[in-house]
């Protein structure tokens, strides 16, 4: 393969990680909700289905073109080329504040219930959860006017799912010098980030209960089923490591200087 | 290693940034390479010498224990 053609290969490479982005943020947004509104329920699923699955090969796509193409300019190390052009840093900051703009005020944003509620209708992982056939039925046979005593979201959430590719971005984009000092400074920080999901995920697989059980009760009797816990999702842990990581870099790079002896040495 | 650039700098009447643009890094990466916090790379040793236009050893030196 030519230089040019490598050049143009990772050039579509950016474009396409762009796009991804689009599509996993109006996939998970809600946006395709006002395009349907009400009547539209099945419509709303099937194209938020048919976006994620977009979102994610377009992603994947991305991914392997910045790989193998190559820049004119790379010296063809490893580290310089895997990082993103220094303009992705802006596209970061759009997407994390468009993210977190949804994430607050949209009607998907997060919900936690850990008081007594009475529920028209009842969701429940089933395919997560394993239940078995009966206890499909018991469940439901009970779930009309049932009380639930503990109820969890489950309600995948624009903030925790595609808030990593916003600081992936913000991770992975070029200073605007990029040298050897950054690249190592980059190396340490992920580094330490891997060390602290290490303790996290050790904290939680100690300290954090993975299963919780939901208690079912109405006029019929009780039923109990096992729901997931408060045990830390992937996208959590890995939001949690990437703005460790952007933070520690941040600070090497722009506050530390500050207060460095000879900072501003001629 | 320690290093001479702050005094080849003063010889030569340029500045870190002036420096650190003519060998193509930042200037807080020619700051810990002055303040002996970080060890350049051969490539980046090799280019501030020629900035200076002289052999890498007159510009870097190891010490007892390097």
């Amino acid at each position: 393969m030519n230089q040019i053609t490598s050049s143009r290969l990772k050039t579509a490479g950016y474009i396409l990680l762009v796009v991804a982005a689009t599509i996993l943020f109006i996939a998970t947004s809600g946006l395709l909700s006002l395009l349907f509104l009400r009547d539209g329920f099945t419509e709303n699923v099937q194209a938020e289905g048919f976006c994620k699955w977009a979102g994610m090969i377009t992603f994947l796509l991305a991914v392997a073109l910045i790989v193998f193409g190559r820049d004119k300019n790379e010296d063809g190390s490893l580290v310089n080329r895997l990082l993103l052009p220094h303009y992705f840093k802006y596209v970061g900051y759009v997407y994390l504040a468009l993210v977190i703009l949804y994430a607050t005020t949209n009607r998907y944003g997060y919900r936690r219930s850990t008081t007594v509620k009475w529920h028209r209708e009842i969701m429940l992982p089933s395919d997560q959860t394993g239940l078995t056939d009966e206890q499909q039925k018991i469940y439901n046979d009970m779930k009309a006017g049932g009380r639930v005593e503990h109820s969890s979201s489950i309600i995948i959430t624009p903030l925790t799912m595609i808030l990593p590719v916003g600081l992936l971005f913000l991770a992975f984009a070029r200073e605007r010098v990029e040298d050897e000092l950054i690249s190592k400074y980059r190396t340490q920080s992920l580094q330490l980030a891997v060390l602290l999901l290490f303790f996290m995920i050790l904290y939680q697989k100690f300290y954090v209960p993975e299963i919780e059980t939901v208690i079912l009760t109405n006029p019929k009797g009780v039923a109990y089923f096992d729901v997931p816990g408060k045990a830390w999702r992937a996208d959590v842990l890995i939001n949690v490591i990437l703005i460790f990581s952007i933070v520690r870099m941040e600070y090497l790079l722009r506050l530390k200087p500050l207060f460095t002896k000879n900072a501003g040495a001629l | 290693m320690t290093n001479n650039i702050r005094v080849e700098r003063a010889i030569k009447n340029i500045t870190q940034g002036e420096l650190a643009e003519l060998v193509g890094v930042s200037r807080q990466t020619i700051n810990t390479i002055e303040s002996n916090r970080y060890v350049p790379s051969t490539v980046l040793a090799l280019k501030i010498a020629r900035v200076f236009e002289k052999p890498v050893e007159a510009i870097f030196t190891l010490e007892e224990g390097d």
